[in-house]
């Protein structure tokens, strides 16, 4: 029972799972004004399902555009979504994080910012010096 | 994703990060369907095909509603910020801004990296245009719902 639950997991289409992660970062909004601890788990729990997504795209979609266009996508919108509440300067950070997207798309390698993770050290650091 | 749900929604995303703020109906009506505007040439020249099959698609979308115009939108209200004091009305607007370009995104086709790559997005959250009606009725009518509770 457990092999088929993992085997179904593994058999997700990726790009749901990105979709998903749009949905955790609207959380992570909601909750970052009602519970700090929480909104940080949110966070950590987009990261791990966007890194989760990239994963079963290098094994099973790696030669398929379109998967690798949501993954980008939604990552520019989570962390539009994330941000908003922090417009300075994380949105100034995410500007050039979607400059770079653009700009590295026609390239071999697309190079981005991995801004969510580096904001969670940030919110992390913040939440330890309240305590 | 229809005007409708797109205001409910971003009416009650709103309601529950900054709290209940009656005075911002407007601005929130505003910017959550202002995205949508670009829609008006494909359907002044495509009226007939759209009354007939009732389905937008991603081609009916511009630049403005991809990450092109999520880039240039940032931008905008980032800069704005630095000269206008009320922080909250540009978080709303962005806020709604960004919901519009997020809900779009999950619900149906586009074409995220237009105008430099023509390819298709979709996430496949449901298999067939039955299953998208049903879909966009059932959100729509909880969105009218739950604002309907929060504001009367």
């Amino acid at each position: 029972m457990v092999y088929g639950i993992l085997r179904r997991i593994t058999m997700i289409y990726p790009n749901k799972i990105f979709g998903i992660t749009l949905i955790t970062s609207l959380l992570f909004v909601i909750l970052i004004k009602y519970n700090v601890l929480f909104a940080i788990l949110m966070l950590l729990l987009t990261i791990l399902m966007n890194y989760y997504g990239y994963l079963l795209r290098k094994k099973y979609y790696s030669n398929n555009e379109s998967v690798l266009m949501c993954e980008l996508a939604s990552a520019r919108l989570s962390e539009s979504l994330i941000f908003i509440l922090f417009l300075k300067p994380w949105y100034f950070f995410f500007i050039i994080n979607c400059l770079l997207t653009l700009y590295t798309f026609n390239k071999k390698r697309v190079i981005t910012l991995p801004l969510r993770g580096i904001f969670l050290i940030y919110l992390a650091i913040e939440y330890l010096k309240l305590l | 994703m229809n005007s409708l749900f797109h205001f409910s929604f971003s009416y009650l995303i709103v309601s529950l990060i900054f709290g209940q703020k009656p005075e911002l109906i407007p601005i929130i009506a505003f910017f959550s369907i202002a995205l949508d505007l670009d829609h008006l040439p494909y359907v002044i020249k495509n009226f007939r095909s759209l009354i007939r099959y009732l389905r937008f698609g991603s081609v009916s979308r511009t630049r403005s509603h991809e990450i092109f115009g999520l880039l240039i939108i940032s931008s905008i209200i980032f800069f704005i910020s630095f000269f206008y004091k009320n922080i909250i009305i540009l978080q709303v607007i962005l806020l709604c801004i960004m919901l519009h370009y997020a809900i779009d995104f999950m619900i149906g086709y586009s074409r995220p990296f237009n105008p430099y790559s023509n390819q298709e997005v979709f996430l496949k959250f449901y298999s067939s245009a039955r299953q998208r009606v049903l879909l966009e009725m059932t959100l729509t009518i909880a969105g009218v719902i739950a604002f309907w509770f929060m504001v009367f």
